[in-house]
């Protein structure tokens, strides 16, 4: 225990450096995600059709290995190639399953009368997803980010497996190195940030969750 | 003149008739409840008002103009909506939930909170309490905040779907006698869904019965009482 | 990916070995490590000395290094191929040695002495760190050694697997030995992907295996260690001396198959099994049948 205290003072550092740009392709990929994951499951509460399809491909983008999908992503122009990029398209389709599915089922859960009044009293569809829909699937909505969140920090040490640096790079150095310490100071900080982002998000999915705002 | 008149209207889902063929007017100002048993159609009568629902055939008429002429929200805007489960937003609280209306119509945030205050002010609701959320409220006040919201806009017509079925018989026994005297001072014309006949009674300027989809009576609440028409006064043993 | 000599896991998973049945009622037990190459050179060797009469146990795929050298030790395996540069730093200790003789008299001695075991004719490959780069840039620009790099590493940009980068013996001694000053840090990453990277232009050079199936198939080429930088990880059997005792056919045998594979033949036997799945018994079985009478002469 204090060897590895010692150690994680002796290589602070990097230790620093790789937290940040693991907490840079974490943020940023998640970011993406809910871009590209929130307006997903919008769409396939408004065309039953493309649901069964848009689940279907998120739920096995989940399950691809990680190096087959950098091996694909390497030959790419603009998305592709070795670091940073190929990295956080990769987190970012990691990410979608829980963003999608989540806002699907949160929007889909209001209750139908709410919907019925909002139609009722002349809203157009926008107004209900803007005014009524998405503000009461929030808590839904940034519990799947939440997950998505905390399964990021996770996935996100694959990242050094192409060159993208983050916590990783001290997990696949400990490994070739058969050093416990090493792959420690990459696994430390990362159990930790996933901690602190899941309970953070917890706060915010209490803070907005409009059964428990008084004013 | 009359405010809303189904010409011949039907309606049916899924090839099978659930209304019709229709024909019924609500004089402006009147209150024309629509009785009947659940699955009479009359629910399906009010939703064809508002385009909520689209006639099979013929033509529902609304302020002079066809539905099907109507821009739907802009139909939907200038007739009021109150539902049984009052379809409050639940995230949002008194003040806002009566102010949607005029929200959308892009009224002006003073002359809102304006129509709101006067609103609280009409239904009898305490000031404090617009900054509740709807599950903070009793049944009652959940109602009332209900017809104020569908006031808020001034609209001609109110559409009404059993809005006080969920209400304790002395809760509702009171919001009828205010309704009533509240529709009638604003000039409101009124088309009020019931399966009950003593709510018809109380509220009616006007009955209609629908029984399986069809029409088996229409008149003014004198020509209800008095109607011979057996399925009426077999209704009447009720009151 | 196969892996190879690299792995140096220390990790206590030797009580795994309690588990195998101590004694069987084959001539002989063969044992390999838990990757490509290892498996098919023990097929092989197996194959081979099925074909003597002689018959054989195989517990191929059995983990890494240190559990092979231990099954032997303990006569729970009496044969597995191993590289003269992993046993020499690992099982030895050793430090890094470059002159081959040394390596072998120092393997020769001590294997023979501390543990009874004997090694036999190198197989003929050399499975080293192999520094590689496409085939058009070689052809284009007529490299054939690492010197011929250094010229060019000033605008060439390498991508590195982990380990390469972290070993002494790995790229901090490779750039100080022959002076490379690279345009850019080497990319670090997962070693299997350098080879699509550096495929695709991404990187530049890389170092891989150089019995690596891919080399051929991606049109890759594997310049010469001219100063003789990388330590030499041949491949040949190591047996109980107990075993070469009692079936003397055994050494004979071996000697047979020294020399046959070079680097060349090991990439296609990897490539065969890695990239064409094809099973390992008919790869072995292909590769042996090629050598007919005549090339199964001893060669020295």
């Amino acid at each position: 225990m204090i060897e590895f205290f010692e150690y994680m003072w002796a290589t602070r550092a990097e230790v620093l450096r790789h937290t940040v740009e693991h907490i840079g392709l974490v943020g940023v990929s998640t970011i993406l995600a809910v871009a590209v994951g929130v307006p997903l499951g919008v769409v396939i509460t408004r065309r039953a059709r493309l649901r069964g399809p848009v689940l279907g491909v998120a739920n096995v983008f989940q399950t691809i290995p990680s190096l087959a999908m950098f091996g694909f992503l390497i030959p790419l122009p603009f998305i592709g190639g070795i670091g940073a990029r190929s990295a956080i398209v990769a987190l970012v389709v990691y990410a979608l399953l829980p963003i999608v599915r989540n806002t699907y089922t949160g929007i889909t859960e209001v209750d139908a009368a709410v919907r019925d009044a909002a139609v009722g009293m002349g809203m157009t569809d926008r107004e209900i997803l803007r005014l009524v829909e998405l503000p009461l699937a929030f808590p839904v909505m940034i519990a799947g980010i939440r997950v998505a969140t905390v399964i990021g920090v996770g996935i996100a040490t694959i990242a050094a497996a192409i060159g993208a640096g983050g916590l990783g790079v001290f997990i696949f150095q400990g490994v070739s190195r058969v050093d416990h310490l090493t792959i420690l100071a990459g696994a430390i900080p990362a159990a930790l940030m996933a901690l602190i982002l899941d309970g953070g998000l917890h706060l915010v999915e209490r803070r907005l969750d409009w059964r428990r705002k008084r004013t | 003149m009359s405010a809303v008149s189904f010409e011949a209207v039907s309606f049916s889902y899924n090839g099978k008739a659930v209304l019709g063929p229709l024909s019924l007017s609500v004089p402006a100002g009147q209150t024309l409840v629509l009785l009947g048993q659940s699955g009479s159609g009359k629910t399906t009568a009010l939703r064809l008002v508002n385009a909520m629902l689209v006639p099979t055939s013929g033509d529902v008429m609304v302020l002079g103009k066809r539905v099907k002429e109507w821009n739907p929200v802009a139909l939907r805007r200038s007739v009021g909506y109150m539902i049984q489960d009052v379809g409050l937003f639940p995230h949002m609280n008194v003040e806002r939930n009566i102010g949607i209306v005029p929200q959308l119509l892009g009224w002006e945030t003073a002359r809102t909170a304006e129509r709101v205050r006067a609103l609280l002010g009409l239904l009898r609701l305490d000031r404090s309490l617009a900054t509740r959320l709807p599950h903070e409220l009793s049944g009652g006040q959940r109602q009332r905040v209900g017809v104020a919201r569908a006031l808020a806009a001034d609209p001609p017509i109110l559409l009404c779907d059993e809005p006080f079925g969920a209400l304790d018989p002395f809760t509702r026994a009171e919001l009828q006698l205010e309704f009533r005297q509240l529709v009638a001072e604003l000039e409101k014309t009124v088309l009020f869904v019931t399966h009950d006949v003593r709510e018809a009674v109380h509220l009616g300027d006007r009955v209609a019965l629908l029984d399986r989809g069809a029409l088996e009576f229409s008149g003014t609440l004198d020509e209800f009482q008095q109607s011979t028409d057996p399925a009426v006064s077999a209704l009447r043993e009720y009151l | 990916m196969t892996s190879n000599h690299a792995r140096r896991s220390r990790l206590p998973l030797l009580s795994f070995l309690t588990l195998l049945p101590a004694c069987s009622s084959a001539d002989l037990t063969i044992a390999s490590k838990s990757f490509t190459e290892s498996i098919i050179l023990g097929e092989i060797v197996a194959q081979h000395l099925e074909s003597k009469g002689l018959t054989v146990d195989r517990k191929l795929n059995l983990g890494g290094t240190f559990i092979c050298h231990q099954a032997l030790i303990n006569g729970q395996a009496d044969v597995y191929v191993e590289y003269t540069g992993t046993a020499h730093a690992a099982i030895l200790e050793l430090p890094t040695e470059r002159d081959q003789a040394v390596v072998r008299q120092q393997l020769d001695s001590i294997y023979r002495v501390n543990w009874d075991l004997e090694w036999t004719e190198p197989l003929g490959f050399n499975n080293t760190f192999a520094m590689l780069v496409r085939g058009a840039d070689a052809r284009e620009r007529n490299l054939r050694s690492y010197s011929d790099l250094s010229a060019l590493a000033h605008v060439w940009k390498p991508g590195f697997g982990y380990e390469f980068v972290e070993r002494a013996d790995g790229y901090p001694g490779l750039t100080e030995t022959y002076g490379f000053r690279f345009v850019a840090a080497p990319a670090v990453m997962d070693l299997g992907l350098t080879y699509r990277a550096l495929a695709d232009g991404q990187v530049d050079v890389i170092a891989g295996n150089s019995t690596d199936g891919q080399i051929e198939a991606l049109d890759l080429v594997h310049l010469r260690d001219d100063l003789e930088y990388f330590p030499r990880y041949d491949a040949a059997p190591v047996v109980r001396r107990a075993a070469l005792d009692e079936h003397p056919a055994i050494r004979a045998a071996l000697l047979e198959l020294g020399g046959t594979i070079d680097d060349a033949t090991m990439r296609r036997l990897n490539f065969l099994v890695d990239a064409e799945r094809q099973p390992i018994r008919e790869v072995a079985a292909q590769f042996l049948a090629t050598l007919d009478g005549s090339n199964l002469v001893p060669n020295r």
